[in-house]
């Protein structure tokens, strides 16, 4: 009998304790206000209130490479420098956009990311619904220093304002095996006849995937005689006409895909798999150095070689951002400073740690570090800069890519 | 002591609070985004637009029919190949049953493992199709059947009979140690031959746990994301990714598309219940 009473009390008191710690975990979610603004701060009292503390950086994990130059590069010599503590969150933007959403909703004043790795639609979103912090680019010593405003103003045709810092500039290459094909087609009209030669050896990621997204804008591009019509704003008389040329041209191809154009890999990891196999001729990727980091890791084979077909070679900017609700905005001030010193960006220029391009202006620059730059080695199959910029096209604003992904979906897809 | 249903049901509070609390809410929040509330787009307004879009869309519909199509035919094939399974187990003798133990392997495997597993056995470059190969089967790899990419879901059905046949087995398994053996014996004796002895001894024995096992493998394919995700197709595609791909993947003023979409699911799953008791039946007349 005591012990079924003692059971009886010892229950209670659980769910006394449960309903406690829900009630708190409520409470705890809007409890809290800001007591630092950075606003306001020094760049040295900014640093003051960071050293110590832990700053969480959000940024796409997809790629190892990617992942083992933050950690075991980037996060060490942040700690050293400024003591910062870094912790890497892997998250795919649209995630952490969504998340902050949610948050923003619940009123929650404090989140749990300080820093955001983001650029065009992800930015574009995040900014109109008021998820970001700043603007603070013009706080951040190396961005003063090193960086042309004027290079970072825009992010896929959308004033950038201050509330994104650049981090690094991507371009859009195509890859093929030189030991199997001699001559890789040299526009998208030699493209189109090579896919209608060889069935069954060319698709591209499914989009919205980042890397086959873009594809499509190479592709509308082409069938609209170029991207200049489409650079300035958005009108949906000129998305539908230039849609529907898209749309002809990708009907042209499709019986001809991989796999007869019934599927298309899921993403651009599965279609590094399809590459890998030899499934399929030729792969992309809007990383310059991705075939030669390939070739470092053994996954591609040494002949496999970079090419930009002409006036193709897509580029843009990828910056760094801060949310609303950051709990350490001034560990995330000195960790976006920090992405921007030279150093930093050699080193994620060197293609053994990333490749990724530099945002600095090489004129601004001591001679010393723009010597640094010159003489990196990119790797066996990477395109050299001179060939980018002679193919290169700009990306347009963010409304036609959604436009021509969800023609993508109506036409082709649900065909 | 046996307890009051009223200490019973406080004792069950702590489980039934949080699980239908957070449940609840969570569907709530669904449908409410259906209708466009709790949107993060200022000026949103509330309407049946997304419904409307969801039932004038025939991509929407055949992912619908698609995902059931494939729920129901991978829960039948895992429900008689497990039946099948546990029965011969259980006829085994002592030491080789414990080997057969074995047979639970695909259970502790990860979803993303087996669908792995799939692409691994069934592709066109798989162990299954070199097999056919040495064998003289088929001349080269496109003789073997594209089962993967074929455009009809066979891939991910594969993968989820692989993974579920197991599950049927266990549940079989329990329900066939409380099985008197003097009902088989006897049948047994009166001439009834093996497959009599399974189908009017066995099968109605192990009918209530064969019909929850349905039920519950069909809801769980129904609404399952990894397999899918991991080795579908693009097109047919199942309802899980469609609303994935469009909460996650496009603007976000179609978010209550996908709202809605999970809303169907969830009114899918439900009506599934009480449609599979009836026609299946729950009791055993057996008994």
């Amino acid at each position: 009998m005591t012990i079924h009473a003692n059971t009886r009390y010892s229950f209670h008191f659980l769910s006394i304790v449960i309903l406690l710690s829900l009630m708190t975990g409520v409470l705890g979610a809007t409890g809290t206000s800001e007591i630092l603004n950075p606003h306001t701060m020094s760049w040295q009292e900014i640093q003051e209130a960071a050293s110590g503390t832990e700053v969480r950086f959000a940024m796409w994990g997809g790629s190892a490479e990617i992942n083992a130059w933050i950690d075991s590069l980037v996060a060490p010599a942040l700690e050293e420098e400024t003591g910062v503590i870094l912790r890497r969150i892997p998250m795919d933007a649209p995630v952490f956009v969504n998340k902050l959403l949610t948050e923003k909703q619940a009123g929650r004043t404090e989140g749990t990311i300080d820093l955001l790795w983001i650029n065009g639609e992800n930015f574009k979103n995040a900014k109109e619904a008021g998820l970001l912090w700043g603007p603070y680019t013009e706080k951040l010593p190396h961005f003063n220093q090193y960086v042309d405003p004027s290079t970072a103003s825009t992010d896929f045709g959308y004033p950038t304002e201050g509330y994104e810092a650049p981090y690094g500039k991507a371009w859009y290459i195509f890859e093929y095996d030189s030991a199997k094909i001699s001559a890789p087609p040299a526009d998208f009209d030699a493209l189109t006849r090579w896919i209608k030669d060889n069935p069954g050896q060319f698709t591209y990621p499914q989009p919205p995937d980042f890397t086959g997204s873009a594809f499509l804008r190479l592709a509308f591009y082409y069938a609209n005689g170029g991207y200049e019509p489409f650079l300035e704003g958005f009108s949906e008389e000129k998305a539908q006409a230039g849609v529907q040329k898209l749309v002809a041209w990708l009907e042209e191809i499709e019986p001809y895909l991989w796999q007869e154009g019934r599927t298309y890999p899921r993403d651009s990891a599965a279609m590094d798999a399809l590459f890998e196999r030899g499934e399929v001729a030729f792969n992309m990727s809007y990383n310059v150095s991705h075939a030669s980091n390939k070739i470092a890791t053994g996954q591609y084979p040494p002949s496999v070689r970079s090419f930009a077909p002409a006036k193709s070679a897509l580029y843009n900017l990828h910056f760094t951002a801060i949310p609303f609700n950051a709990p350490n905005k001034a560990a995330a001030l000195v960790l976006s400073n920090h992405l921007l010193s030279p150093a930093m960006q050699l080193s994620k220029n060197n293609p053994a740690n990333w490749g990724d391009l530099t945002v600095l202006d090489p004129s601004k620059l001591t001679p010393q570090d723009a010597k640094l730059f010159a003489s990196l080695d990119l790797g066996p199959a990477t395109l050299s800069l001179a060939v980018l910029a002679k193919e290169g096209v700009p990306e347009i604003p963010a409304s036609y890519i959604e436009y021509i992904e969800s023609a993508w979906e109506e036409e082709i897809l649900r065909k | 002591m046996p307890y009051s249903r009223r200490s019973s049901l406080l004792r069950l509070l702590p489980l039934v609070l949080p699980v239908g609390g957070l449940f609840l809410a969570g569907a709530m929040a669904t449908f409410a985004q259906s209708f466009g509330a709790l949107s993060p787009l200022p000026g949103a307004k509330i309407s049946w637009d997304a419904w409307k879009t969801l039932f004038s869309n025939n991509w929407i519909l055949s992912s619908v029919l698609f995902s059931l199509a494939i729920a129901l035919s991978s829960a039948t094939l895992s429900v008689i190949l497990g039946t099948i399974l546990a029965w011969r187990i259980h006829q085994l003798p002592g030491p080789w049953r414990s080997i057969a133990m074995t047979y639970k392997i695909p259970l502790i495997l990860p979803h993303l493992t087996v669908a792995y597993l799939t692409v691994l056995l069934f592709g066109q470059s798989g162990v299954l199709s070199s097999w056919a190969a040495k064998l003289g089967w088929i001349q080269e790899i496109p003789d073997f059947p594209n089962l993967l990419y074929g455009g009809y879901g066979i891939g991910v059905a594969l993968a989820y009979v692989m993974k579920e046949t197991s599950f049927v087995a266990l549940m079989a398994s329990g329900m066939l140690l409380k099985l008197d053996d003097r009902f088989v014996l006897s049948a047994r004796m009166l001439g009834a031959s093996r497959f009599a002895v399974f189908r009017d001894i066995v099968l109605p024995h192990l009918r209530p746990v064969l019909v929850s096992s349905f039920l519950i493998l069909t809801l769980y394919a129904l609404g399952g994301f990894e397999i899918p995700w991991l080795i579908g197709e693009s097109r047919p595609q199942m309802l899980s990714i469609t609303a994935y791909d469009i909460y996650f993947r496009h603007d976000l003023s179609r978010r209550p598309e996908a709202a809605a979409l999970l809303g169907l699911l969830m009114i899918l799953s439900t009506l599934l219940i009480p449609l599979t008791f009836v026609l299946l039946g729950k009791k055993t007349s057996h008994e």
